[in-house]
């Protein structure tokens, strides 16, 4: 079958009308669910199943592919409104959205991440189509010494995440990378750092952390700031989100900063073990480390949500691509899928594509489609949230902890978790007066498990032997990433030494 | 002649009591199934059918609440939580028991859940990567185990080890043959670097991997089963080759210590009515869960125990045992 | 000094840590054995002891900086600790803290209940008759979107409260009922 017959099919399945009545249903259930703390896109997709039961297993996955991309990109609207992500992968777009909102420029920031997000999303359905099969041949050769060399070069963009403190930046992603040790090790289910506590024996999760370190910390030293934010003057009048776009010189500004998260969102989606969350901090950081201006990143600047939103929902159609091409799911959320289908007979496998390529060209169109409407949507449900920013602080507070408990609790349906929130909120504190580095310490705990695993399969593969772990013959990619980790480790110290020889000349 | 029918009457009668009280149990609200592991893992995808199917047998709403983290852990300890009403039930695997004696819980496992049923008992097998085992030039399992004894610390095998079931049963299997067993955290990625060629081996269900079968990327290798699998007729057993390895992954049914037998029961029945609805055989068939029969209810206390039994042993052996169950 | 106190607790908390909690139970033997296996106690040790170095280093920075000035003394930290036990931040700590433990026990409603009209109260809410009816409404709307529409199982609380919520999810099925 041809391409054309392909994608004619594919857009049949979408736009016959019924369907495309559920695709819309789709979108807007997954933008809600994946703006709401504790309902992650798997918990989304999942969610989304119900619907699924009777239907055909190609409008099945039609539905929730849709329901899959909309809700990374709902995520972005409370990780921007309340600095709670909504689902993980928008961590990184709190650290840019939630000044930007602050300074009023709630609109901007929503709209740039929307576009952003359906920026990555059409480049990975793209991608997907297209590519599928090269894309996961060339992913299956990343071996655990490359995929450590990946995560190690996310790590070595600590030392310009604050160019002003460098050193205590560099403590807290250690011990973000410390916290990932503790419970039980992922190798060999030996336990760590927990001090004897039951509680601490299931790890420490990153949401908790995260929301602690950033939601609730801001709410505890709102409560202390004379002036409340946040209330109707901040340019979210009358509780209308100002929808007003970035213009589109702002927009071409940031392009290649698009064009390349889209590339690696969907490249890192289809490494196995690594999803949306990973490929977002990635993107941050290494938008940041490029960028011309890497010190206003974090002051609320439409780069950093750029990066962080065109990856993530780059990511979405990175994990479909194995799914499709291998019946490998590429993340959680694909694997719901895959239960799906395989609950209605379908033999996922190398042969799905070559034997029934309506698959593909199905998930394909609805990808696209849903990127496109879904920024219509977006910004429609954008608006009812933003309706309660106008309320006034002391309701719109209390409002904010109590969705940082929900999503903390939620996500492990543990109390303790929701204590190591509170932890981490005043945690955070302690953070800002000691000049340590809250984003820091994240990067470290989500990257760490990782890191660790893959060194660690990567040490045994190579008999204990790191030389040949990363030689140029035997693992070229680890090679090559791990030069350039080195450089830009020690470019930021090394630099200012250059400058001062030179001055002193 | 008249006792004889006043008898029957009687009998009759206890007959229609007894099956009134047990029908006498109905469920009336929502009822919980605890997953204690993620939305679209095994286990998951497992439960997700029966509780549709459970559903609409009770006609209640029957709601898979998944509660992930530390192994499994986390889920115990939640339905542990709850009060035992007989609204909320757990699915358990042997995984837990290995978990408790890593002395992981706050409670006896042992002794404050109860099996209920179990759903599904699958067969757990080594697969082989096409490219390495040609590399190897090695075609069935005795030419592979005298290639690792030949090359000790040669041949690398994926499998996952947060919870340890895979290592006791490849433990089983292999005895002291020095491979190099390389956890990860999960199926996917484990059948990615089989797939990649960068594991040799990987112990695996044969659900996840039937594609990769199909398409000649994997070969099953070796089935850890009494009889060989009826899909893969070529494949090897540990039966027929003296292999004392048997064990599988299955997923059963718990409920709290205390809980009202009637609901138990009423349990029990609905799921042995799932059991045989076309749905479900259907769901059996396209996992590949249907080539082991799953232990009866009346097997089930003896079946547990000798799980117990087992992966005692090999906690013994390895060292890691911190907490007896006896 | 509080940035000095905090470096050199961490020091010490580290360091103590290093040679008791590194590993809390036995390696499997085979791992043990295994000659090419990278123990489980090695990356945490390395990133302890890259920690304690850096953390050394910036105490010596902490120090070289603040030397001679006068609010950096253990006396004038000391007298600084009464405000903050003074202060509002202080309070809400002690609210969020105390609804992560009684949460599982008041359930869900309860604590959001009671949340939400204290931290509202401490944000300088005037009108507390509203505040208190808007609390209890607020935390019976996110209860019913979070737990009985997206099957996110909040806790319940024991006794009649876990009854009351048992009521509402029914109530929300039943509606959820009729509309299909």
């Amino acid at each position: 079958m041809g391409t054309f017959e392909l994608l004619q099919m594919g857009f049949g399945y979408v736009f016959e009308p019924s369907m495309f009545i559920m695709v819309v249903i789709a979108i807007v259930l997954g933008t809600v669910f994946g703006a709401l703390p504790g309902v992650s896109a798997t918990m989304a997709v999942a969610l989304g199943l119900t619907f699924t039961y009777t239907m055909e297993p190609v409008p099945a996955i039609v539905f929730l592919t849709a329901i899959y991309c909309s809700s990374i990109t709902g995520g972005s609207i409370t990780a921007i409104l309340f600095k709670i992500p909504g689902v993980p992968s928008s961590a990184p777009t709190t650290f840019d959205g939630y000044p930007m909102a602050q300074r009023g420029e709630a609109g901007k920031a929503l709209g740039v991440a929307l576009l952003a997000s359906a920026i990555g999303g059409l480049v990975s359905a793209l991608a997907m189509f297209l590519l599928s099969g090269p894309l996961t041949a060339a992913a299956l050769q990343f071996g655990p010494a490359d995929l450590f060399a990946i995560t190690f070069m996310g790590l070595s963009i600590l030392t310009c995440l604050d160019g002003d403190h460098i050193l205590t930046t560099i403590i807290s992603g250690l011990i973000g990378l410390l916290l990932a040790c503790v419970g039980q090790d992922k190798m060999y289910a030996v336990q760590r750092l927990t001090y004897g506590s039951q509680q601490l024996l299931a790890g420490i999760e990153m949401i908790p952390v995260l929301i602690g370190l950033f939601a609730v910390t801001e709410v505890f030293k709102q409560t202390n700031s004379k002036k409340k934010r946040m209330t109707a003057e901040d340019g979210i009048t009358g509780g209308k989100v100002d929808t007003k776009m970035p213009s589109l010189k702002e927009l071409w500004q940031i392009k290649w900063t698009m064009v390349r998260c889209s590339v690696i969102g969907t490249l890192v989606g289809i490494l196995p073990g690594a999803g949306a969350t990973i490929a977002s901090f990635l993107c941050y950081t290494m938008e940041n480390k490029i960028s011309k201006y890497p010190e206003k990143w974090g002051t609320g600047i439409i780069d950093g949500i750029a990066a962080s939103e065109a990856s993530n929902n780059a990511a979405t159609g990175g994990a479909m691509v194995p799914l499709l091409a291998l019946g490998i799911p590429g993340g959680n959320a694909a694997a719901v899928m895959m239960s799906a289908l395989t609950l209605k007979g379908v033999q996922m496998g190398p042969l799905l594509l070559t034997n029934q390529p309506e698959y593909l060209s199905a998930t394909f169109a609805s990808m696209i489609v849903t990127n496109i409407l879904m920024v219509i949507v977006a910004i429609g449900i954008a608006k009812v949230f933003a309706q309660i920013l106008a309320i006034p602080y002391y309701y719109l507070g209390p409002i904010i902890v109590m969705l940082a408990l929900i999503g903390s609790y939620a996500n492990q349906m543990s109390i303790a978790d929701v204590q190591i929130m509170v932890l981490a909120g005043v945690l955070g504190i302690v953070v800002k007066a000691c000049h340590f580095n809250s984003a820091a310490i994240v990067l470290g705990l989500v990257l760490g498990s990782m890191c660790e695993s893959n060194f660690s399969r990567a040490y045994l593969m190579s008999r204990a032997n790191i030389g040949q772990m990363f030689s140029p013959v035997v693992n070229p990619i680890a090679f090559v990433v791990i030069i350039f980790c080195i450089i830009m480790l020690v470019t930021p110290i090394v630099m200012p030494l250059i400058k001062k020889a030179k001055k002193a000349k | 002649m008249k006792k004889l029918v006043c008898l029957v009457l009687v009998a009759l009668m206890a007959l229609a009591m007894a099956t009134c009280a047990s029908a006498e149990f109905k469920f009336e609200r929502k009822i919980d199934i605890v997953c204690p592991w993620g939305v679209g893992g095994g286990a998951d995808s497992t439960l997700r059918p029966m509780a549709n199917l459970l559903q609409e047998i009770l006609g209640v709403p029957v709601n898979v609440v998944n509660v992930e983290g530390a192994a499994g852990v986390n889920g115990v300890e939640y339905t542990y939580k709850q009060p035992a009403d007989g609204y909320t039930f757990m699915l358990g695997t042997q995984s837990l028991f290995m978990q408790y004696m890593s002395n992981t819980m706050s409670m006896n496992y042992k002794e404050e859940f109860v099996p209920v049923d179990v759903l599904v008992h699958s067969i757990n097998i080594i697969a082989a990567s096409k490219k390495s085992m040609d590399k190897y030039g090695v075609s069935n399992w005795e030419e592979l185990a005298a290639y690792i004894e030949a090359n000790p610390f040669m041949v690398s095998v994926a499998m996952l080890t947060a919870t340890g079931v895979d290592g006791a049963s490849l433990g089983q299997t292999v005895g002291d043959m020095m491979l190099l067993e390389t956890p990860y955290s999960g199926g996917s990625e484990a059948n990615s670097a089989l797939v990649g060629g960068h594991v040799d081996l990987a112990i695996t269900g044969t659900d996840e991997i039937a594609g990769l079968i199909e398409s000649g990327d994997v070969i099953p290798f070796l089935a850890l089963c009494e009889n060989r699998m009826s899909i893969y007729p070529d494949m090897q057993c540990t039966g027929e080759l003296g292999i004392e390895s048997y064990m599988g992954p299955w997923r059963g049914i718990f409920a709290k210590k205390g809980t009202p037998q009637e609901a138990i029961d009423a349990m029990v029945a609905a799921i042995e009515e799932a059991r045989v609805r076309p749905e479900w055989q259907e769901f059996l068939k396209n996992a590949a869960y249907d080539q082991r029969p799953v232990p009866t209810v009346e097997e089930l206390p003896a079946f547990v125990e000798a799980e117990w039994a087992a992966l005692r042993t090999y906690m013994t052996e390895q060292g890691t045992l911190q907490k007896d169950y006896q | 000094m509080f940035e000095l106190i905090i470096n050199i607790l961490l020091v010490v908390f580290l360091g103590v840590s290093y040679f008791t909690n590194v590993l809390e139970a036995p390696v499997p033997a085979k791992v043990a054995k295994n000659p090419y296996a990278f123990q489980p106690d090695v990356w945490p040790k390395v990133i302890i002891i890259l920690l304690e170095i850096c953390l050394i280093i910036n105490i010596i920075q902490i120090i070289k900086k603040n030397k001679g000035k006068e609010s950096f003394t253990l006396k004038a930290f000391v007298a600084t600790i009464p405000d903050f036990f003074k202060s509002k931040m202080f309070l809400g700590i002690v609210i969020l803290t105390a609804a992560s433990f009684v949460l599982e026990t008041l359930g869900f409603i309860v604590t959001a209940i009671l949340v939400l009209f204290f931290y509202g109260w401490l944000l300088g809410a005037k009108n507390l008759p509203t505040l208190a009816i808007a609390s209890v409404l607020i935390a019976l709307v996110l209860y019913i979107i979070f737990s009985g529409m997206l099957s996110v199982n909040l806790p319940r609380g024991v006794g009649f409260l876990r009854d009351f919520a048992l009521l509402l999810e029914s109530g929300v099925a039943a509606v959820k009922g009729i509309f299909g």
